[in-house]
């Protein structure tokens, strides 16, 4: 079973992600509300797959998506985020983000995306 | 203030509304010029954004309508409005709708614009204060009540 991990500062994107992630056969791994313990987790808990937000307070998902390719260059990312021009794409396509995705998101979305990644 | 500021965030809330809750919004006639301070319907929620311009969104809505939206997405029936979970759902909504409008307005004008976190306030005929600041407001209606959205520039969103 592959391992999630979820990084967003919305307790409500976190039940509503973890509800579609565990009903298609995913294990949310770790809870993080910022880039910081998007990070800290991530070399804690080696996810197979991490969602990040962008804007969250005490550092911001480009910033945490930065330092963990830097950590490990092979992590799998995919943003999910209220945003979505061309100019961010660009620079998370630039620091490594495999998939991005905008807000809302069902079920066939972030399925989709996790397959185009593992 | 120019139509092409104010359209995204109406076209924004009318479609992530529709898709997140099956929620319609209909628009009572234009949007007017806000010169005096609003009396809440009973949840509102307001998000800024700064960029190459500064901004703000205010959406207020009936109980009702914020009710009927949480059941939606959440799949549960919370009808106490100062519930985390209730705000959190508001505040969500609201990002999601401001991060719509933007996306389109950065693509369409290249206002490099990014969202802040966005705040809830609940409670009947709660004043929002509007300071020195154009703003727009268009009334809407939805089967379950009403909601307003206004939509504030500085400078009325010149450079």
């Amino acid at each position: 079973m592959k391992r999630v991990l979820i990084v967003d500062d919305s307790p409500i994107i976190h039940n509503l992600l973890r509800k579609v992630l565990e009903r298609n056969g995913y294990e949310v791994c770790g809870d993080a509300k910022n880039g910081k313990e998007g990070v800290d987790m991530y070399k804690d808990l080696n996810p197979d797959i991490v969602f990040m937000d962008i804007t969250m307070p005490v550092m911001e998902g480009l910033d945490a998506v930065k330092l963990i390719k830097e950590f490990d260059p092979e992590a799998k990312i995919i943003m999910l985020s209220a945003m979505g021009d061309e100019e961010l794409k660009e620079e998370a396509k630039g620091l490594g983000v495999d998939v991005f995705l905008k807000k809302p998101f069902d079920d066939y979305k972030i399925v989709s995306a996790i397959s185009k990644v593992v | 203030m120019d139509d092409r500021l104010r359209k995204p965030f109406m076209e924004s809330t009318k479609d992530m509304i529709m898709q997140m809750a099956s929620v319609e919004i209909n628009e009572q006639g234009e949007f007017l010029d806000q010169t005096e301070d609003i009396s809440s319907y009973g949840v509102a929620t307001l998000v800024t954004f700064v960029g190459k311009v500064k901004g703000r969104l205010l959406l207020d809505m009936e109980p009702e309508v914020a009710s009927e939206i949480v059941k939606q997405v959440l799949g549960e029936e919370l009808n106490d409005s100062k519930d985390a979970t209730f705000m959190g759902m508001i505040a969500e909504l609201n990002n999601i709708v401001g991060g719509d409008a933007i996306t389109r307005l950065n693509n369409d004008m290249s206002f490099g614009l990014r969202l802040a976190s966005p705040a809830v306030f609940t409670g009947k005929n709660v004043i929002i204060s509007i300071p020195k600041i154009q703003s727009s407001t268009m009334e809407c209606q939805t089967k379950f009540g009403k909601m307003r959205i206004n939509i504030a520039f500085e400078r009325g969103g010149e450079n």
